[in-house]
Order: C-alpha cells, then structure tokens, then sequence
C-alpha cells in the first residue's frame, strides 16, 4: 500500500520533497501551460479507462475499499455508493454531455466563430493553475472536483486535509496512469496538508489563477484568505434544502409519505435532502395536524429504509438540538414528536426561520405563509438549495417565483428532491464555466475565411479496427436514447434505409457544414441564398441545408425543389437572390425551362451544389450564359456519415478538405486494406471523432479518392483529397480496370456532352461493355473520342481484343434507376458470376 | 454591600448561602453533601415557584422536589440546555432585581443572556476570592503588571469575559494595566500585538510580577510574533500568574496542546509551569473551575459535575465521555442551577490527581455535536482573522 503522503506530477513523494518542490512550482506550471496539449481526448479515454477498473471485484475498487474501510473516516455502504457514484461520473456519454452542456461544444477550447458574419473567435481557456481545496466530510469530493478541473483543462493542484485518506491520490495517480497520450499526469498534483501550515499553504496559492473551495463555512473562510485576490474564487459551501407544503395538500397523504421516505434516505446528508418541511399556515392546529401526519408516515416508512447509525458526534448535535426544543415546550414555543426506538423525530416549531436540522432522519416541522417565503428565507439565501414542493397546479408558477427570488436555486416535487439529473447545474452554476475563461480573437483578413482555427494544427492518428461496410454499418440498431432524427438514407445504392442522429450530433454536423460552406465562399453577410433541396418524404437535404444557412445567420428563402419552376425563377429575380443551393438537377431544369429569365437577370453570383455530380459542360453554361461567377460543391458528404469534406475557394474540381473536426481519412488501396500511394486512387474510410450511439469507425462509403499532398494555399491543415466517383464506378473487365466516371469526364471534355451515361456489363466472348445514353450525338462519334482519350479502354477493346464496346442512344425512361429516390444507376452488371465490385 | 454581606433573596434558601459560603473549594466530606442536597431542593422549590417556565417544565417531566435526597438524586432535577438561554430570556425574579446583564462576547450570531440578581453574581465571585485566596494569590502587599488579553471596555460594558477579566484585578495592587483588545474609535476592537510585547518587555525590566488574564489564543499570537520577530525570550517575575480563559476549542485548526502551550508560555515569559492555569467557566455556569498545580478541573465544593451519555442521556461512570451536566443551587436569577453543557468531557475521581484535591476533576474533550457553537473563542478568532 502506498504510504507517501503525496502526488506530485505522477510521483509519490514524501513532506520534505514537497516542500522542496513548491519553490519549482512556478516554473513547472509555466512549462506546462507553454505546452500546447489538449487533455480532453486522453482524459476521457482514462476517465473510461477509471470507470472499468471501479466495478465491483476490480483489482483497483478492492484497494481503494480497504484503504478507505482502513482509514475509517466512511462506513462500508458510504464507501460503496460514493465508488459507484465515481465510477457513474466518469463514463465517457455522462462526461462529454456534461462538457457539451455546460461549455456548449464538445470542442469547447477550439476558437470558433460566434457569428459566421463577422471575424470574431471565441473558445473557452482553462483558468491555469487550479487549486481545490477538499472537504473532510465527503471522501469522494475533493477527486471528483479535481476531474472537473482536468475538464476545464486546468493543472489541478487538490490539498486534503492533514488527516484524511489518500484515496484521492491513489484515484488520481491512476488516472494519470491510464491515459494513453501522456499528458494527464503532469496536470495533478494532490497533496496532504494540515490546515496550520499556512505558509506552505500559501506558498502554493500564490500561483493559482481558480480556488475551488469545498467544505463548511470557517474552511471556505479559511481558503478564501489563502487565495490570491486575483484568482477566480469558487466557492461550494453547505447548502441546505427544505420540502414546503401549500394550503390544499396538507391531505395530499403521498406526498407526505414521498417527504417522509426523503428524510428517511441518506440519512439527510445530501444537501438536497429536507432538513425542513413548511407548512403554508398560521394555524398551531394545522401545523400540529400536520406533524402528526408526518409521524404516521414516518413510523410506516422508516423501519423500511436501512439506517445508517450516527456517530458520536451526530448524536451529540441530535441530543443537543432535541433538549432544547424539548425545553421549549415549556414555553410552548415548540414540542417533539419522536419515535419509541429513537430513530427518527419531528421538531414542531411555531416560529418560522428556517433552521438546520442534526440529520439522520430529523426534521423541522415550521410554518410559513406564502406571504412570508421572501421575508423569512432571503436572509439566508446563501445556503439555500432545494425546495420540494408540494402544492396544487395553479400554485406551482407564484411558489417558485417567490422560491427562486428567496434565493433558492432547485425547485422540485416533494419526496424528489434527491433526484437529479445529467448535467444539472451544481449549487446554482456549472461548474466547468467557472474553471474557464472565456477568450476571444478578432482575426486579420488572411484567416478570414477560416472558422475555426483549430483547422490550422494537425493531429496524430492511429487506425486498428476493421473496415466497416455499408452493410455493417446499416445494420447496427441504435440504441433509443440516441434515436432522435430520422432521415432517408441508400437511395443511391439499393433499397431505402433510414440513417438515425441525435439531435446534438446533427447540429454539430451542420455546424461543420456551415464552415465548409464559408471556406467554399459563401459570405453570409452579404449573399441572399435560396434552398432548393429536396424536402419532405424524409430526405435530409432541405432540412440540412435551412440548418446551415441559419448557423451562417445567412439571409434565407427557403423555396425547396419547387415544381413551379416559373414561380422559382421570377422568386429568384424579384428576391434579388445571389446565390443558389440544391441539386444539379434540379439546378439545370430550373435554368433551361427559365432560359431567357435567368439569361435577362445574370444576378445569381453563386451556386452551391451537392447531392450528384456537376459535369463540367454544366458548369462552363452556368458561368457563360447566366454569369455564375463560382460553382462548388456545397459539402461531400453522406447521409450516414454526414459531411465529410468540404471545398475552399482554392479547391478546384473535385478537390477537397477534410473535415477533420468530424472525422479521419484513410485512402486504402482498392483491393486490399492498406494505405493507397499518395497521389494514387483508393477507397475513402472515414472514423468519426464524434457521434453519439453508433460508431463510425473505418466506414467505406463507397467513394474513391486520392490524397493531395500539397498544402493548400488557403492555409488550412486539414489534409485535402480528390474525389474520384463512386467505388462501384470502378470495375473489373476484360481482364482491365475501368471507371465510369472517365468515360462521362473525356465526353464532357471533347464534346458539349450533357445527356445522361449508364454501363452495362454483360457476359460474352469477349465480355461486353454497352454504353447506353440520351446524348443526341451520334454513338460512333462517341466511340471514336472515347478510344481516342481514355488509353486503358483502348487497351484492352483495341489492342488485346478481351472487351466489346457497344454504344446505344435510349431515351432517359429506358435507364435502370433506383428504386428509392430514382437516381440514375451508373454501372448494371448483368454478368453471372457479377465481378463487377472487384 | 461587601461580600461578608451577601444575602441569598430569600429566607428560604438559607442553606444555598451557607453552602456557597464555605470557604475551602475542594472540601469533600458528608456534611457538605447532605448541605447540596438540601440546597438543591431549595433552589429547585425557588425556581419552580417563581419561574412559569421552569414550573411547566417540572410538570411536564412529572419531577418533584421530594424526590431528592441525594447527591446521585440531584442528576435527576430537570436540566435545561445550555444553548435554551441563548434564545430565551427565563427569570426567576422580577425584572427590577436584575443586577447584571451578561451576554457572551460573540460578535456574530446569537449572543448568550443571562440575567444576574446580584446574589448571583455576587456568590460566584465570592468563590473565585476563596479560590484565589486557597491558592495564594491573593497578594495585597504586592504590586503586579496585568496584562489583560480581553475587551477594553467602556464603563458598564455588560460583556462578560471583561467583566471577569477586570474583576481578577482585585487581588494584587496593579501598576500598570495594559489591554490587549483596545477598543477603537468605531466601536470595534482591535488586536494590539505590539503593544503587547512592548509591554510585556517593560513588565520584565520593571520587576515585578505580572498577571496574564483572559484569551489564550491571543497570548499565542504574542508569543508566535515575539518568535517571529526573532525577539530573545524574556524573563518574567517568577510569581507571575497566567490564568487564562475561554479556550481553543473554535478554532482547533490554529490551536496547539494546552502542555505545549505552557511550555512555550514558560519558555518565552519565563514563568514557571505551576503559575500557569486555565479557568473554565460560562454566562450559562459561573461556578468558576480552576486548574490545579497539575492542569485538572476538580470540582469545587459549590457544585456537581455528572457526565451524560450523548443519545441516551443516561449518566456515565467516572472515565466516560459524554455531555458536561453542572448542577449548583447557587443561581437564584434564572433557572440554571441544573444546567447541560455543550462540552464533551469526562469524569475522573479526585485520587487521580496528585494535587491531593479529593473532588473528581474533569476533562474537556472539545464539543459535542456537529454545529459551529460560536462562543468567545470564536469571536476572537474572528478578529484575529481580520486583523492578517
């Protein structure tokens, strides 16, 4: 067992190496704060880490009960719920939504744009230097605090007292253990130290830029004049909490009993428990009535509820507040209800102050008219925490309103106020807001276009799990809690499948996407945007894209794919409207069917497309004809993976930047799981960093890409690739490999190419390839450019006679489409053995 | 009315006025207990006649003078909780026979009342000169140097360490007298740790004896600034006196060990180990307790000491820790002559001592119970606080 007093950065040391120490500790902090690390992916992965190693029969749970049960300062039931608590409080879900909650990002260091209009960054910043100072009372605080504080980033320096356990620090150490990357450790320093050493004390508060003070009121005192004027003072002293009944439920026996099962639970040692009931009356009858009802329920209920037995000390204080209001009765100020085996008591009260209760199961029994909630509880506002409230409906709005300006902070029903919830404010405030500082920059024009400066590093990565396949990962059932927003998904590929997202994931998604758009050039101070998604039977498009241009705070008509295509256009021109959003499609009937409108306007400045492919011969009409001064994919993305990439001003073609804020990108070769050569074709695996409920891990979305090594000239570090089609537009013939994204690419570049391309891949000696499109040119024509430009077709059809290449002109209902949202398919393999996916 | 004088208020508790004027404290003999018995039911018929309060009190725990006939009897007179008077005004007498007002010092929270007639006050005192005058400290003859580590009052201040404080001046002509608590222009009272040591360094040019009186915290604060100013210890008269009062048990954080405490008095101040004493007392309990050579509590022939246990309240064996139960017939003001402390301590028979008092002596463990019992200690904590 570990018998050195103190952690010092990961290290056990003794009373005098810490008191060697703290003359470095100045310049241990400065070293640490110089280094740029982010704690937060490490500290979760150990919190989780932490969490596994707490379950009942751990090697580590065994040790930290028996140091615990040694020590002697917790019984063994306290020693139980204060580690499974523990173990709750570190779970990754319960962790990053209390980050997501109190620091509104899950990237809440990251300098983001607060308005996407103006160049202004803010993040959240660790104070720096964070001492907390323990209670003695609760063996699990002063740990459990220093965890918050690693939350905020802090280098958390906790100080028990002279006499308490060193769980903490035995927790701690392994915490920093378990971190993979290595920066944890360094950020902890715990410390037992008596209160009367006040100048080591002091010599160790001087640095801190955060005190976070736990305890009762003469050691937060106390601390208070420790702490340097200029840190930031946390203060979490005692609070104490009460149930109040209103006029017409004083027979409400359920609730009563709920009150009294309240009382009776953890012995009112949580600061939510009841310590007192208020009664709404003026009346002794009433009051005494009502006491009476108390003790009956309590008589049922207590005996129910295993007992923890006061120690010495509590049953002094028990004994002590009891006589007196005994005396009391004498004057007939007061009177004592208690039960014949001494286990629980009721102390009835004419007068109305609030007061603080011995516990282990004693209550105040007091009267309080509405009238007088302010007058008699704002006086001691500071310690106020939860009121359980028991009242009918209509009474509910005026109680709390005069609860709150009392100066209470929770309100509940009666008999609930110990439950809470995941995130709940702590005494009144979040605590991790508290342990930060809220920092801004205002950007030069050079990062101008970039939202978020954390584009700008560039991290590690390390890839283990397997591929996850299209099939796998529409298999998964997603848990309920993160079922919260359906949309259709597959439709390119087969039958509709719908893609599940919480609601958290999908704004961060659009929020991503919003900055992809704002690197591809939209400027939403100035642009006034239509939407001309697809909306409704589930398509996510619409939806998506109102998203983010209301992230953007972009100016917004919200058109959708209208089918009057008239109304749209003269919309369009009346509106003023610069730029567009939706699918090529869409785009390209809406400018054809409003061809003289669009050409009289020449106001559409920018296009933003997505969904399908946009071929270059479309986009040369756009620039020349309606003056469209930039064309770019709106976002690459997928339904199931969400965005993914996204374009720049200087991303030309199929260029893109990944969106490396949601996920990782590997480029693996196209028939076997390894890394692709840098410049060469491969399949796209995505690993989304974050997403709740399912993982995204190595997913292939059926997309081929290359790297581009070259740094991009916007600046960014995000690593940038090219698109290169879809994974099945590659196919095994004729004894080549083919892409059909090619053959659309060398037509649309010879020839004003516009009409749609389907392959067809059917069995024969040699096999046949037939090319089937609405193009009005004529086929040989199309053949000839064909074998011209594309030399591995040429190849194999000319040279090595393994493949027979027909052309066929059809009308557009003739192509085989899918069966969901109609889309073009691309190849139809109709060969027996069906090679075609390699 | 000078003390040969004292009179109890009524002729019915002529055996209160004998037993409060038996001049030897620690006498422990039969005698002497069948007087406190008596006593006691007089006391006890006095309150339950004049005090609604204590009367109703009686009823309801169905109690009757009758039922006492022994000392082991007088633990079953109801008691009333110490911490009952900090919120209560009881009295015994009609309000224009109180002589004296005494509240504790507290400066916050609720402050400790007690009405005094002047028998009341007067018996006590009255007790601390058999006290003083069994020890040999009562020194006519001698001049001392009083350092007083109190309030400094204005006249009639009703505060009751001070009055205590300047009360134990009576018994040795002072030449000078220097308070370490100076009262300010604003009502307030500040820690004058320089002048403390300035006139402790006069106290040992000038020769003669010094008596120390009042907090030891601020004693310690001296002693902790003369070592901090690197300031060579001093030589006291050797008939100096600390009688020191009040207590370190509020604010345990900064206290030492009362041992080690005198030895660094004896250490600094050069006054011998012997001289140094601490009282134990309150507004609630005057009967005033007085270490011997040995540091113990013994009880005084005026009063009884019972422990009690802390849930049950039933009364402990000698070595027990539980609550300080005072009883004494000697209040005749408020119904406090059966009084539960807040202190946790135990009971030792006197044979354990050395000092050949044959009265149990008493421990103090600290408090009992959970809560901030703010008393005079802690209000000079406060102000210690405020003065860093």
């Amino acid at each position: 067992m570990q018998t050195l007093p103190h952690l010092w950065q990961g290290v056990w040391i003794d009373d005098a190496a810490l008191s060697d120490r703290i003359d470095g500790l100045a310049d241990e902090i400065g070293a640490t704060l110089t280094r740029r690390t982010t704690l937060l992916p490490g500290l979760l992965g150990a919190c989780e880490a932490l969490a596994a190693e707490l379950r009942p029969d751990a090697e580590l749970r065994r040790t930290l009960e028996s140091h615990l049960t040694e020590h002697g300062a917790a019984t063994p039931s306290e020693v139980q719920d204060g580690l499974d608590g523990i173990a709750a409080f570190l779970t990754r879900e319960n962790l990053e939504r209390k980050i997501m909650r109190e620091l509104g990002s899950g990237d809440p260091f990251d300098l983001v744009r607060i308005d996407y209009r103006e160049k202004i960054y803010e993040a959240w910043a660790p104070l720096g230097f964070l001492v907390h100072v323990a209670p003695t009372n609760a063996f699990t605080v002063g740990a459990l605090s220093v965890i918050e504080g690693l939350l905020a980033g802090n280098i958390c320096f906790l100080k028990t007292g002279g006499a308490d356990s060193l769980f903490a620090q035995l927790l701690l150490h392994r915490l920093g253990a378990l971190d993979l990357t290595g920066t944890l450790a360094a950020h902890i320093y715990v410390a037992r130290i008596s209160s009367a050493k006040q100048d080591l004390l002091r010599a160790i508060f001087s640095n801190a830029d955060g005190v976070a003070a736990w305890g009762g009121e003469t050691g937060i005192e106390g601390t208070r004049k420790l702490a340097p004027l200029s840190a930031r003072f946390v203060d979490w002293g005692p609070k104490i909490s009460f149930a109040y009944f209103a006029r017409g439920s004083f027979e409400n026996v359920s609730a009563v009993d709920a009150v009294a099962r309240e009382i009776c639970l953890l012995e009112q040692q949580a600061c939510s428990s009841p310590q007192c009931v208020f009664v709404e009356t003026e009346d002794r009858a009433v009051l005494d009535a009502f006491a009476n009802r108390l003790a009956a329920s309590l008589q049922a209920i207590s005996p129910g509820v295993p007992r923890l037995a006061p120690g010495p000390a509590e049953r002094a204080e028990i004994t002590q507040v009891t006589e007196v209001a005994r005396a009391e009765a004498a004057l007939d100020l007061a009177h004592v209800i208690e039960s014949d085996d001494g286990t629980w008591r009721i102390l009835v009260e004419y007068a109305s102050g609030l007061r603080a209760s011995p516990l282990y199961r004693t209550v105040w029994v007091k009267p309080l008219p509405r009238a007088k909630i302010l007058r008699v509880l704002r006086p001691l506002r500071a310690y106020l925490q939860t009121t359980g409230v028991v009242c009918e409906d209509r009474d509910l709005a005026e109680l709390t309103h005069l609860l709150i300006q009392a100066g209470v902070l929770r309100v509940t029903a009666g008999g609930r106020m110990l439950e809470s919830y995941v995130g709940e404010p702590h005494d009144g405030v979040y605590a991790l807001p508290r342990y930060c500082r809220r920092i801004s920059l205002q950007s030069t024009t050079d990062v101008a276009r970039i939202s978020d400066l954390a584009e700008l590093a560039v991290g590690a990565r390390v890839e283990h799990a397997p591929i996850l396949t299209k099939e796998a990962f529409q298999d998964f059932r997603v848990d309920d809690r993160y079922s919260e927003l359906f949309f259709k998904s597959g439709g390119s590929s087969g039958e509709p499948k719908l893609s599940v997202f919480t609601y958290a994931d999908y704004h961060e998604q659009m929020r991503l996407a919003a900055e992809g758009l704002l690197a591809a050039g939209l400027d939403p101070a100035r642009d006034r945007c239509m939407n001309l998604f697809f909306g409704g039977g589930l398509y996510g498009g619409f939806v998506s894209f109102f998203t983010i241009l209301e992230t953007l705070r972009a100016r917004q008509f919200p058109m959708a794919a209208h089918a009057d295509h008239e109304f749209v256009a003269q919309t369009i021109v009346d509106q003023k409207i610069t730029t567009l959003l939706g699918m090529p499609s869409y785009l390209m009937q809406l400018f054809s069917k409003n061809d003289a409108t669009f050409k009289k306007y020449c106001g559409v400045e920018k296009i933003f497309y997505g969904g399908e492919h946009l071929g270059e011969t479309q986009k040369r009409k756009f620039h020349s004809d309606y003056g469209v001064k930039l064309i770019r994919s709106a976002t690459y993305g997928s339904v199931d993976a969400g965005p993914l990439g996204y374009q720049c001003v200087n991303s030309d073609g199929s260029a893109h930047h990944l969106h490396a804020r949601l996920h990782r990108l590997e480029i693996l070769e196209l028939d076997r799981d390894e890394p692709a050569t840098p410049g060469e074709p491969g399949r796209l695996i995505f690993t989304s960093l974050i997403r709740q409920g399912q993982r995204i891990e190595r997913y292939e979305v059926g997309d081929l890409g290359r790297w581009i090594p070259d740094p991009c000239p916007c600046g960014r570090t995000s690593p940038r690739f090219e698109l290169l089609g879809r994974h099945g537009d590659v196919f095994r013939i004729g004894s080549g490999f083919l892409t059909y994204g090619k053959f659309s690419r060398y037509l649309e570049d010879r020839l004003e190419f516009n009409g749609e391309l389907q392959l067809v891949l059917s069995d024969g000696t040699p096999e046949i390839l037939t090319l089937r499109t609405t193009s009005a040119h004529p086929p040989a024509r199309l053949r000839e450019i064909l074998l011209e430009e594309y030399t591995d077709l040429r190849e194999i059809v000319v040279s090595d006679g393994t493949l027979a290449l027909e052309i066929v002109s059809v009308q557009p209902e003739e192509l085989a489409r899918t069966s969901g949202s109609g889309k073009l398919l691309h190849i139809v393999d109709r060969r027996a053995a069906s090679q075609a996916k390699l | 009315m000078t003390t040969a004088e004292l009179r109890v208020p009524g002729p019915s508790l002529s055996s209160v006025e004998k037993l409060c004027a038996i001049r030897t404290p620690h006498r422990s003999d039969a005698e002497a207990d069948s007087l406190f018995v008596v006593a006691m039911r007089e006391a006890v018929d006095w309150h339950q006649e004049r005090s609604p309060f204590y009367r109703k009190l009686l009823a309801q725990r169905g109690f009757q003078t009758s039922a006492i006939h022994t000392i082991a009897d007088c633990a079953r007179i109801p008691f009333v909780p110490a911490n009952f008077f900090k919120s209560h005004e009881v009295l015994s007498i009609p309000r224009e026979e109180v002589f004296l007002h005494l509240t504790s010092s507290g400066t916050t929270g609720q402050k400790s009342q007690i009405f005094f007639d002047e028998w009341s006050i007067r018996a006590p005192q009255r007790m601390i000169d058999f006290i003083f005058d069994a020890h040999g400290w009562t020194t006519p003859q001698t001049p001392v140097n009083y350092l007083l580590y109190s309030y400094e009052t204005e006249n009639g201040s009703k505060l009751g360490t001070a009055y205590t404080d300047h009360f134990l001046c009576k018994y040795a002509p002072g030449r000078e007298v220097f308070t370490a608590l100076r009262l300010t222009e604003s009502g307030k009272h500040d820690f004058d740790v320089f002048g403390c040591i300035a006139a402790l360094k006069r106290f040992a040019e000038g020769g003669a004896p010094v008596r120390i009186f009042g907090f030891p915290a601020f004693l310690y604060f001296t002693l902790q600034r003369m070592k901090a100013l690197g300031l060579s210890p001093l030589k006291l008269h050797p008939d100096s006196l600390v009688f020191l009062g009040g207590g370190w048990k509020s604010h345990a954080d900064q206290a030492i060990d009362k041992l080690a405490f005198y030895e660094e008095i004896e250490a600094r101040l050069g006054i011998p180990g012997v001289r140094l004493r601490d009282g134990f007392g309150s507004v609630e309990h005057c009967i005033p307790y007085v270490e011997c050579e040995h540091h113990r509590f013994h009880v005084p022939v005026w009063s009884r000491v019972f422990i009690r246990d802390l849930g049950t309240l039933k009364v402990l064996p000698f070595g027990e820790k539980g609550f300080l139960h005072f009883v004494s017939p000697y209040i005749t003001s408020v119904p406090a002559h059966s009084v539960l402390m807040g202190d946790l301590a135990s009971l030792h028979p006197g044979h354990e001592c050395a000092c050949g008092a044959a009265t149990p002596f008493f421990t103090i463990h600290g408090r009992a119970g959970t809560s901030k019992n703010k008393s005079c200690a802690v209000a000079a904590a406060e102000l210690i606080q405020r003065e860093r």
